[in-house]
């Protein structure tokens, strides 16, 4: 291959270097791993001949032969950068990728008498160079896919979101089209389909049932067979494209724990190694899925707590001496469900109208079995004893047994408590109404009297459910006809807002808010303070208020003055 | 900052949880829990950790103070701590205390009754 024997112009005139510096420059240039080309015309306008090229030339350019041609050795590219006089091109040569760049020689009168110019080439192969960034800019793309993806999706925490998200972002990327279907155990699966270009994804559902077109996907979508990764003719048939797919169909399994779904990629590069992608991007979705089915799970859970909790519609007659009255507002968090309850029970054969009204301490699902826990408990005890002081001993008692029960076998438990007001209400002969009160460990009563007056009841016991040796706080009221008693839970008085928006409500407000209501039947004067309250609020968020007033009824007539 | 009945003004203060040890003259070392801030459903697992961990770490009598001085409000998730604690402290053998109590939980620890179990 070693063709040449001096950088200088094959037959060029003098003044020729002396021989030792010819031949230093020839073994400088044979050592080089670049390739080394000289290209000139022989006159204006005649043919690119080669004039001198080294060993390294001769490999990447093969059939280049110093003083003949250059379009000879056959290697287009070269030739015509060459002949265009271009300053380096980057081009697929005898097979490999060469990089070149192009250098004029000005005549500085030591070529002599060449008549054109001289170009010479520096020719680097970069095969594997740029193969190698290739795919590297490819696995950093993947990277960069799987990392945006996993932002994408994590904490969206609605199913509906997560597929069409999970859809939308796969679409252009893995495929042009990415269709994908969720089964989480009911009747129905989900599916959100994304075209690339297109604005939004498209999304429905579709019964389990109309799976049948496409037996194999249902399969795998109910967990009893792995997915055949080619099942894209069975998926033509489904009702969920607009157009029938174009393409290869790539089916990846998207595994979870709660929900079983399937990543459909129409028209993916056979060749670019989809799968795997593929296939880490399904694990990313089905985490998200999951997280969105378990949450919405829980969001529901904790509805129909909620909606268990929600206070029973009072009687709508308690006997035409007795109004009552309330007004409740749980906190607005889904999963907060709240500790609040009161409930008016039908008059007694001994004519008493039973009431309570309480809260029990922390949130969510604790709470609301404790809370029921409380509201059975009292249910069952009323069928053996009706005094309000000593049912609530009993309860205490009953709470804290049960607790016991719980405990058995756990070393370290933490107390569940309750606090409430619990009474009954009697008519009285000359209209009034006469009211029992026990208390443990809630704020005490209000009673506005009919002619303006609040006065604070004087009862306070402690905690029910959580001391043994409890004490619980019992007076009696008597309310004369248009007095009223207000049960309140401290939702009501903690309430943080005003000019500051870190004020309590208190007690003070509570009563002057009492005071406006004069004159007023219980169920406006509720409203009126949970009125009140929401301006004072503002907007914030609270912890859960219910109230609950007893009035006895005014007496109709008044005597003329 | 404060003022009766327990309303606050100005800018919530931040919630912290600090642990001390003190030496009582006389008698032997006592834990001091310095609680500030606001001791609601969104902190309270803060304190119960603490007060959980400085029980488990206890390896005989435990005598625990939890000072309130900077706690504007207690609801009845950290009443339920404080007493959960108090309880665990008095299976130690030890005592169980609260300090600079003010304001709403003052009026609070004393409408549950807890103001006499907890040692205020």
């Amino acid at each position: 291959m070693d063709r040449m024997d001096s950088t200088m112009p094959a037959g060029a005139p003098s003044p020729t270097p002396p021989r030792g510096l010819r031949s230093l420059h020839a073994r400088m240039l044979a050592g080089l791993s670049e390739a080394v080309v000289v290209t000139g015309r022989t006159h204006p306008g005649g043919e690119e001949i080669v004039h001198a090229a080294n060993p390294a030339a001769g490999r990447l350019l093969p059939g280049l032969v110093v003083g003949v041609g250059v379009a000879d050795a056959g290697h287009d590219a070269f030739t015509d950068a060459v002949v265009r006089a271009r300053p380096g091109f980057e081009a697929e040569v005898a097979g490999r990728l060469l990089s070149a760049r192009a250098v004029r020689l000005d005549d500085d009168g030591t070529v002599g008498a060449v008549v054109d110019a001289l170009t010479c080439w520096y020719l680097t192969d970069v095969t594997e160079e740029r193969r190698g960034s290739a795919s590297l800019s490819r696995a950093q793309a993947r990277a960069q896919f799987l990392a945006e993806a996993g932002r994408a999706l994590h904490g969206v925490l609605n199913l509906e979101r997560t597929l069409r998200t999970a859809a939308s972002l796969a679409a252009g990327f893995l495929a042009p089209t990415v269709l994908v279907m969720l089964a989480d155990g009911s009747d129905t699966v989900r599916w959100a389909r994304a075209d690339a270009g297109a604005p939004r994804p498209h999304t429905g559902e579709m019964a389990r049932a109309d799976l049948r077109a496409a037996p194999r996907l249902h399969e795998a979508l109910t967990g009893r067979a792995p997915i055949d990764p080619w099942v894209g003719v069975e998926l033509t048939e489904l009702p969920v494209w607009h157009e029938r797919p174009d393409g290869p169909v790539l089916v990846v399994p998207v595994p979870g724990t709660v929900v079983q779904g399937v990543l459909v990629l129409v028209g993916a590069d056979p060749d670019a190694e989809v799968l795997p992608l593929g296939e880490e991007y399904a694990v990313r979705v089905g985490t998200a899925l999951s997280a969105a089915a378990l949450y919405r799970e829980q969001a529901h859970l904790g509805h129909v707590l909620q909606a268990s909790l929600e206070p029973p519609p009072l009687p709508a007659d308690t006997s035409g001496d007795l109004l009552v009255g309330s007004a409740y507002r749980p906190a607005r968090e889904s999963l907060r469900v709240g500790g609040d309850f009161y409930e008016v029970l039908p008059r007694t054969a001994a004519g008493r109208t039973p009431f309570l009204l309480g809260d029990v301490c922390g949130k969510g699902i604790e709470a609301a079995v404790l809370s029921g826990r409380v509201r059975q408990s009292l249910h069952a005890l009323r069928l053996v004893e009706q005094d309000p002081a000593t049912l609530l001993r009993l309860l205490n008692v009953a709470l804290l047994d049960a607790a016991d029960l719980d405990a058995a076998g756990s070393s370290v438990t933490m107390p569940r408590f309750a606090t409430m007001v619990l009474g009954d209400a009697q008519a009285r002969p000359d209209g009034g109404s006469r009211l029992r009160l026990a208390t443990g460990g809630h704020p005490p009563p209000y009673v506005l009297r009919a002619d303006g007056r609040v006065e604070e009841v004087d009862v306070i016991g402690s905690l029910v459910g959580a001391l043994r040796d409890a004490e619980v706080g019992a007076t009696e009221v008597l309310l004369a006809p248009g007095d009223t008693c207000l049960l309140y839970t401290d939702g009501v008085t903690e309430a943080r807002g005003g000019p500051t928006g870190r004020d309590f409500y208190d007690e003070e407000r509570l009563e002057a808010a009492l005071a406006g209501c004069v004159g007023a039947p219980p169920q406006v004067i509720c409203e009126r303070v949970l009125q009140l309250l929401s301006e004072w609020l503002g907007g914030r968020d609270h912890d859960d208020v219910a109230l609950l007033a007893l009035q006895a009824a005014p007496r109709r007539t008044r005597e003329a003055p | 900052m404060f003022r009766d009945g327990g309303g606050v003004t100005g800018q919530e203060p931040d919630f912290g949880v600090r642990v001390e040890k003190e030496q009582v003259p006389g008698a032997g070392p006592r834990v001091l829990v310095v609680v500030s801030g606001d001791v609601d459903y969104a902190h309270v697992g803060e304190l119960e950790a603490t007060l959980e961990q400085e029980v488990a770490r206890a390896t005989g009598r435990l005598d625990l103070v939890v000072d309130l001085t900077a706690v504007p409000y207690c609801d009845s998730c950290g009443m339920r701590a404080l007493l959960g604690a108090s309880q665990r402290v008095a299976a130690t053998g030890g005592s169980f205390g609260l300090r600079g109590v003010h304001g709403q939980p003052s009026r609070a620890l004393r409408l549950t009754g807890l103001d006499r179990v907890l040692g205020v």
